[in-house]
């Protein structure tokens, strides 16, 4: 590692990149694993809770996840991405969680906790109605993922909510790259029958 | 959405794809001059996107997922104090070996601790039993020895006394009449009984 680089580790991790937290966070400086669990904390706890449903397993199962990349930094290899790196763990602790719960794909629906999550759009100037509205749609949107079988579920998950490629979904799964493609658009059409018998078209 | 009604030709895959950006350069100019001409592909390609734009709109809040306060702290202290995480093999080398000494410290210790106190009280309670079963077998040699030598006095003088005869005879008598008197309430008892 540079002179800068620690320096920077030292300082101001925040304005790191990932691969350089790894290296540091393996050094033995702290803030560097800190600042990789601030980073990743949400979208991973969001994905996660999307695969499994339930707030406080996703809070528990995300704890798990950041303990799981703690320990294996230094299995880390920086010719991948960190981001598709801690997706794929996060990926096998929810099918792993669901095996061993043995969830049904309609239990997920049943016991949704909306409460505690925050669904906060920017404002885009809608009316309360218009937002209530929205959030309404929003809601039953969520409802139809947790319908999908969890093949499907993870793959729209992770390229609508967390954003991922192909390739990089591919590489989370460990699906051949022509399935994940096949497969998304499978997903995305089994949900937009779901959403056409609810009457949703737009949100 | 009917599959069968778009020919066979048309890959629906590679409308979803090129809506995601995921088509190699050269397939993204085949797919829009392809577009030009496949009606059914374009409005494939309109619904596509509408549904897409309702999921990235819909799923847009995964930065706002609501976490407890501190979780950031709370997970990297559980993850650092988690004893598994010990990364390196020296460091989990050295600390079996720490864990082995300290052991065998221990393990002398204790048995040093055990001579003073276990050993040693056991010892003094094993002598204060020995003292105490060889009194109790003297007194009853002693009592044996002291019944045996009253028997044999009595025993001769019995048989070899002046009143010996006489002596015999009042105990057959003594103990026929005790033996009448059993059989008597013995005979009582039975009729009670019957």
């Amino acid at each position: 590692m540079s002179t800068a680089t620690y320096l920077a580790a030292t300082t101001f991790p925040g304005g790191l990149a990932d691969g350089d937290l790894v290296q540091s966070a393996i050094a033995g400086r702290e803030t560097c694993f800190e600042e990789l669990v601030r980073r990743y904390q949400r979208p991973i706890a969001a994905y996660v809770y999307r695969m499994v449903g339930d707030y406080d397993s996703a809070l528990d199962l995300t704890q798990e996840v950041f303990i799981k990349v703690y320990n294996s930094l230094a299995r880390y290899r920086s010719e991948f991405k960190f981001s598709t790196w801690i997706y794929k763990i996060a990926h096998n602790a929810a099918i792993d969680h669901l095996r061993r719960h043995a969830v049904r794909e309609q239990a997920l629906t049943n016991g949704f906790d909306t409460e505690r999550r925050e669904v906060s759009l920017e404002s885009r100037r809608l009316t309360p109605e218009q937002e209530s509205e929205r959030n309404e749609k929003r809601s039953e949107i969520e409802s139809v993922v947790k319908l999908l079988p969890a093949a499907y579920r993870a793959l729209i998950v992770l390229r609508h909510s967390q954003d991922l490629s192909y390739d990089e979904i591919a590489e989370v799964t460990g699906l051949p790259l022509g399935t994940v493609k096949n497969r998304l658009f499978r997903a995305r059409e089994a949900m937009r029958e779901h959403l056409l018998q609810r009457g949703i078209t737009t949100v | 959405m009917n599959l069968s009604s778009h020919p066979n030709e048309c890959q629906l895959e590679d409308v979803a794809a090129y809506l995601d950006g995921e088509l190699s350069g050269e397939k993204t100019e085949h797919f829009e001059v392809h577009l030009k001409t496949c009606r059914d592909c374009a409005a494939e390609l309109r619904t596509q996107r509408q549904l897409l734009c309702t999921l990235d709109v819909a799923f847009n809040d995964s930065r706002s997922f609501q976490l407890p306060h501190d979780f950031t702290r709370v997970v990297t202290a559980r993850a650092e104090s988690d004893l598994s995480g010990m990364r390196r093999k020296g460091e989990r080398r050295r600390a079996l070996q720490l864990c082995a000494v300290l052991a065998l410290v221990s393990f002398a210790l204790l048995r040093a601790a055990a001579r003073a106190l276990v050993l040693e009280p056991a010892q003094s309670l094993l002598r204060l039993t020995e003292v105490v079963f060889d009194l109790v077998w003297r007194m009853i040699y002693g009592a044996g020895t002291g019944l045996a030598v009253v028997i044999r006095v009595l025993g001769r003088a019995v048989a070899f006394g002046p009143y010996g005869l006489g002596l015999v005879v009042l105990l057959a008598f003594i103990f026929s009449i005790s033996l009448l008197s059993f059989l008597i309430a013995r005979y009582h008892r039975t009729q009670i009984i019957e």
